[in-house]
């Protein structure tokens, strides 16, 4: 325990004493975290990109006033088994009819007028919701070709479906980038992380003779360093945190304009332990490895 | 106790330190090795402490044979075998209390056997009342006492001295070559290596002399000539 202790206060002597090659570990690691909270949050919004545009992409199958509700339940039954669909609610027009009073309470002319109809003018239909925006095309084929096609009055099928799924195939390719980004990112820390511990380890090479010469072991010598850079790095990771929470808190208002769904605070402390425990796991592996690596030309014995 | 037999030590790529070189010193043994740079001192010193290994030969150390020895046997011969150098080795940027502190904490001795011994060793070599200053800030009769005082912390069998004064005014030098006197008739072996004709002939001890990596004489006390 003793020896352990010793070790503890070595290590932290050598985060005091390197004081310039501190600083570069903290600002490294700081910087490091940074990029990699703008790549995760790059990749979130995208994903909540796309799925408020899948959300756009509308698929409804709206039935003739004489269509057999049985008819219309085999039909969603069959939808239902459909390979990628996550989904299909069937709406009834009374339903539908109490949903657009709802919806439109506020409105007395739009309520006035529905009432001045004396009849529901709206249809029963069907919503489905898929999991990937090629799997309405397989869905449109089917329902245009089967015999089901009698009772349906006619598909939405979203006008802009060409340009949505242009979008959807884009903002997928932007996804795999950003992965790309973020593994160079990682790629690049590590490197960083490994040539400043080279670079703390050749400047303390004379110390780490007289170690050896006073006849320390090899683990005495390489846990000091080890300690010292994993101390520097929970600096630098902390202090990154507090940037990310307080610039998230400072402009929570702001990223609702730009996509309604997008809280990049809500994910941040919803994911809170996945996110940083993943982060920090990894910056103290990097560290290790560099560490023993970096030392390894050293403690030869 | 230290025995070397046809020792031969060959630097890449083909730089002859040493040339089937046997020797055999005696426990207790104040002996010199003397010689220029390049004969070969610093080399024999090295591989005393199994900083480097024989191109060929044998060495041994009580009953250590130097082929056969396990990384922790190393280390412990490390701790048996002290060493002092002429640019001295120390933290530098740490106090000279800490600069005995530090083996003696590596020993894993507690906190009061670790004052009492710092204690013991900084009055030793005169240095108890410098012990809060930086060691960069002593002169080099001083750092080097201070290495002297570390090295002896630990209770090593032996102590090697590679040009211990080659840094130091003459009369430095002289307070250097005492403390080394006094500490050999503690009964610790000294092996010192230098070039200084004045301390070989006021120490009066067994001298080998190296030339071009092989020994020339081996003289007994009071037999001394220089090559």
């Amino acid at each position: 325990m003793l020896y352990l202790i010793r070790i503890i206060k070595e290590g932290w002597g050598i985060f005091k004493r390197q004081k310039i090659i501190t600083f570069a570990n903290i600002f490294v690691t700081f910087l490091m975290c940074i990029f990699i909270f703008i790549g995760i949050f790059s990749y979130y919004f995208l994903n909540e990109s796309i799925e408020y545009v899948k959300d756009r992409l509308d698929f409804s199958i709206y039935f003739k006033d004489e269509a057999d509700k049985n008819d219309i339940l085999k039909l969603k039954n069959i939808i239902e088994n459909f390979q990628n669909v996550e989904r299909v609610t069937y709406v009834t027009k009374e339903e539908a009819l109490a949903n657009f009073q709802k919806k439109f309470i506020s409105n007395p002319i739009l309520v006035k007028a529905l009432n001045e109809l004396k009849i529901n003018p709206f249809v029963d239909y069907i919503i489905v919701r898929a999991k990937t925006p090629e799997a309405y095309d397989e869905i449109a084929n089917y329902v245009e070709s089967s015999p089901y096609r009698a009772i349906i009055d006619f598909l939405t099928y979203s006008e802009n479906r060409n340009v949505i799924l242009r979008f959807i195939h884009f903002s997928n390719y932007l996804k795999f980038f950003v992965a790309i980004f973020l593994g160079i990112i990682l790629l690049f820390s590590l490197l960083i992380i490994f040539n400043l511990t080279l670079l703390a380890i050749y400047s303390q090479r004379e110390e780490i003779e007289i170690f050896k010469l006073i006849g320390a072991s090899n683990f005495f010598i390489r846990t000091p360093f080890i300690i010292s850079n994993f101390i520097s790095s929970f600096v630098g990771f902390m202090l990154a945190e507090i940037f990310i929470f307080i610039t998230l808190l400072r402009t929570k208002e702001f990223w609702p304009k730009i996509l309604y769904s997008f809280n990049p605070l809500g994910y941040y402390l919803e994911n809170f332990w996945m996110i940083n425990l993943n982060l920090l796991g990894f910056i103290l592996i990097s560290i290790l490895i560099s560490t023993l690596i970096a030392l390894q030309k050293y403690l030869k014995v | 106790m230290i025995v070397f037999k046809n020792v031969t030590k060959i630097y890449f790529p083909n730089i002859t330190a040493i040339d089937k070189v046997s020797f055999e010193i005696k426990a207790g043994e104040f002996v010199l090795f003397v010689g220029r740079s390049g004969a070969g001192k610093t080399t024999i010193l090295k591989l005393i402490r199994k900083e480097e290994n024989p191109t060929q030969g044998h060495i041994f150390y009580k009953n250590w044979d130097y082929h056969r020895m396990r990384n922790k046997e190393i280390t412990l011969l490390r701790r048996k075998i002290a060493v002092i150098f002429q640019e001295f080795k120390l933290l530098l940027d740490r106090t000279v209390y800490d600069n005995i502190r530090l083996p003696l904490e590596i020993l894993g001795l507690s906190p009061k056997e670790i004052f009492k011994k710092t204690e013991e060793m900084l009055r030793l070599v005169d240095l108890w009342s410098h012990k809060t200053v930086l060691a960069k800030y002593l002169s080099g009769g001083e750092k080097q006492r201070l290495a002297i005082a570390r090295a002896l912390s630990v209770n090593p069998e032996v102590l090697l001295a590679d040009e211990p004064t080659g840094n130091l005014d003459p009369i430095s030098s002289m307070e250097i070559v005492e403390l080394l006197k006094n500490i050999n008739d503690q009964g610790i072996t000294v092996i010192l290596a230098t070039h200084h004709k004045d301390i070989v002939n006021y120490l009066n001890k067994r001298v080998i002399t190296l030339h071009q990596g092989r020994i020339v004489r081996d003289e007994n006390p009071g037999k001394y000539t220089l090559v």
